[in-house]
């Protein structure tokens, strides 16, 4: 019976790794029974339609021949799913609640996120909004390159940085105690390790 | 342990819990000779998993390392990075995370500090409080028993506009009993307002004092601008002084300086098209060598990279430094190819010239080719040769091999 559920509960998620075919949801009928109708939200909150509210009758507005919508999606539906007023707190907030999979999720980073500059300048943006780092990443990846250490695979530095940072600790002495202090030096130049 | 398997997995299971489960794993590892020219092994593997819930009110967070090498006398290493747990203990008001973990937010510095931590948002969040105390380890010794004890609170306030003002402010103190007790009391400032105007202007400012001493670690002050939609600059000023202190660690600044440092900083990106970005960065900083005499340093990188569908992706690099340590310039190059939906190939080459005050002219020879493939839906694996060639080994060669694992799973 547990081997069972065990199975069951790692069937029923969804492994992905970059072959996912997952599209942004939205479920109009859990929305219809659990927000429009409970909080009076009529179909032209949303729609370009006209509704006789005594007839309960819909007509298409002359904005329905462009959209059916009267907004941009992303804005409808960030209007309650992005937003921190505390009449929308019962929203889920977390983005891969509507972008399913890493794929959707890759679909939406951030457009500063391409720039070349952006691997040294993020620190401003963590700092000044450190949570909206979280809709995408798991705080584990910034370990990666702030507290992981191998000589394998360099996150950091380049391949020859070895042989040329002593020149580069000279132009910006500054630059190493992000990461470093004077033990991490000791320990090739005082043959510790 | 097989009824708290089940009920974990009946517990998790239930809507209120819905939300994203992460676990991703890394083995890397490589076959080499050291510059006793001794074949060695060394393999590690990371592991990090994730948990959080739809509505962002439960997070649960682990990430650590083992290490070992057969081939040689190291000693295996088991490093815990992260281990936490956030929650609201009262929803869309105040919040807790509990354990060791990696907070950017409230600590001043990026370490790795075992805390208990709250926030409160007030206003609709515009306004936040938090406070934590803590033992941070130290950041080089990290596996040791060096540690400080930390305590610190901040206070974050933003505007409500499409263009916000950021306002923040952190106090940290931090205590090192393997010192005589010996405290560090940091203050830190960070401000950040985007302007509508022409060009787009956002300012930036962030400072960290020091207020037993009243010294200014560092003040750093710019501005980005956006002439047109594809291209923006970067002007950046800071000036910077840590001195040697009485702390656990010492900052690698205070081997090379003796005083206070100022630094210029300019950057131009630009993108070209679609597929194509360009940037020319470059730096000039002073600082003080010795007591009677002030040196510099400059340096510049232009960069350019390339990206297209389906599956191209180089990128190359050319670098300039100049110290009065030597002089070093430089290329390096990288691209990956798609051969297929599940495989890749993909090659690097770093070829570095230097010519050091303390050696003679000398180059560095970097190249790597690997390959790629997506294995059924979780995994990766990644095979590579490195070929090198430097003062320390003329040639070297080594092997590359890394194995990762991304489950991803909603419910």
């Amino acid at each position: 019976m547990k081997t069972f559920i065990g199975i069951w509960f790692i069937l029923t998620a969804q492994p992905t790794f970059a072959l996912s075919q997952m599209t942004a949801g939205f479920d109009h009928q859990a929305h219809l029974s659990k927000v429009f109708k409970p909080n009076k939200i009529d179909c032209m909150h949303c729609h370009n339609f006209n509704m006789d509210q005594k007839e309960k009758r819909i007509s298409f507005s002359v904005a329905a021949t462009k959209s059916i919508l009267n907004r941009p999606v992303k804005e409808i539906c960030h209007e309650c799913h992005r937003s921190d007023l505390s009449q929308y707190k019962e929203a889920p907030k977390a983005c891969f609640t509507c972008h399913k999979g890493m794929e959707d999720i890759k679909k939406i980073k951030p457009v500063n996120h391409e720039s070349i500059s952006w691997r040294n300048s993020h620190s401003l943006e963590a700092k000044v909004k450190g949570e909206s780092c979280n809709d995408c990443h798991a705080v584990s990846q910034c370990s990666k390159c702030h507290l992981r250490r191998n000589d394998i695979d360099l996150q950091n530095h380049p391949k020859n940085y070895r042989f040329y940072h002593s020149v580069q600790a000279r132009a910006q002495p500054q630059r190493c105690d992000a990461c470093h202090t004077k033990s991490y030096c000791a320990d090739c130049h005082l043959g510790v390790k | 342990m097989r009824y708290l398997y089940l009920s974990f997995s009946l517990i998790f299971s239930l809507p209120v819990f819905a939300g994203l489960f992460r676990a991703q794993s890394e083995t890397l590892n490589s076959f080499r000779r050291n510059e006793q020219f001794r074949v060695e092994s060394p393999t590690y593997e990371f592991v990090s998993t994730s948990y959080v819930t739809e509505k962002r009110d439960v997070e649960i967070n682990c990430d650590f390392s083992l290490f070992t090498d057969p081939t040689s006398n190291s000693n295996n290493r088991a490093s815990l990075y992260i281990f936490d747990a956030r929650f609201e203990a009262v929803p869309d008001r105040l919040s807790v995370r509990v354990g060791r973990s990696f907070d950017m937010i409230n600590t001043i510095g990026a370490s790795s500090v075992d805390m208990v931590s709250a926030e409160l948002s007030l206003f609709s969040r515009q306004l936040k409080l938090g406070g934590f105390v803590g033992v941070e380890r130290a950041l080089e010794a990290f596996d040791s028993d060096l540690k400080s004890n930390v305590s610190g609170v901040r206070a974050d306030f933003h505007t409500d506009e499409a263009l916000p003002l950021f306002v923040g402010t952190k106090f940290m103190n931090r205590t090192n009993p393997s010192n005589g007790n010996s405290t560090e009391n940091l203050v830190e400032v960070t401000g950040r307002k985007p302007i509508a105007s022409a060009w787009g202007p956002e300012l930036m400012i962030d400072s960290v004092s020091d207020a037993n001493t009243s010294n200014l670690n560092r003040f750093e002050v710019g501005v980005d601008v956006y002439p047109t939609i594809m291209t923006f600059s970067k002007f950046r000023f800071m000036t910077y002084d840590v001195p040697a202190r009485s702390g656990i660690e010492q900052p690698i600044f205070s081997i090379f300086s003796t005083g206070r440092l100022y630094e210029g900083r300019f950057q131009l990106e630009r993108k070209l098209n679609s597929s194509l970005i360009a940037s020319v960065s470059t730096f000039y900083d002073e600082y003080q060598l010795l007591p009677t005499e002030r040196t510099h340093g400059t340096g510049a990188e232009v960069e350019a990279r390339f990206a297209a569908d389906p599956g191209l992706n180089f990128n190359t690099v050319l670098y300039y430094f100049d110290s009065y340590g030597g002089k070093v310039v430089g290329v390096r190059m990288g691209g990956q190819k798609a051969l297929s939906k599940a495989n890749e190939y993909y090659g690097l080459l770093d070829v570095t010239h230097y010519e050091k005050i303390t050696s003679s002219k000398r180059e560095a020879y970097t190249c790597e080719v690997g390959w790629s493939r997506i294995l059924g839906h979780a995994f990766k694996l990644t095979v590579g040769g490195q070929a090198s060639s430097n003062n320390i080994l003329k040639d070297d060669f080594r092997t590359l091999a890394r194995l990762n694992y991304l489950y991803w799973g909603e419910r």
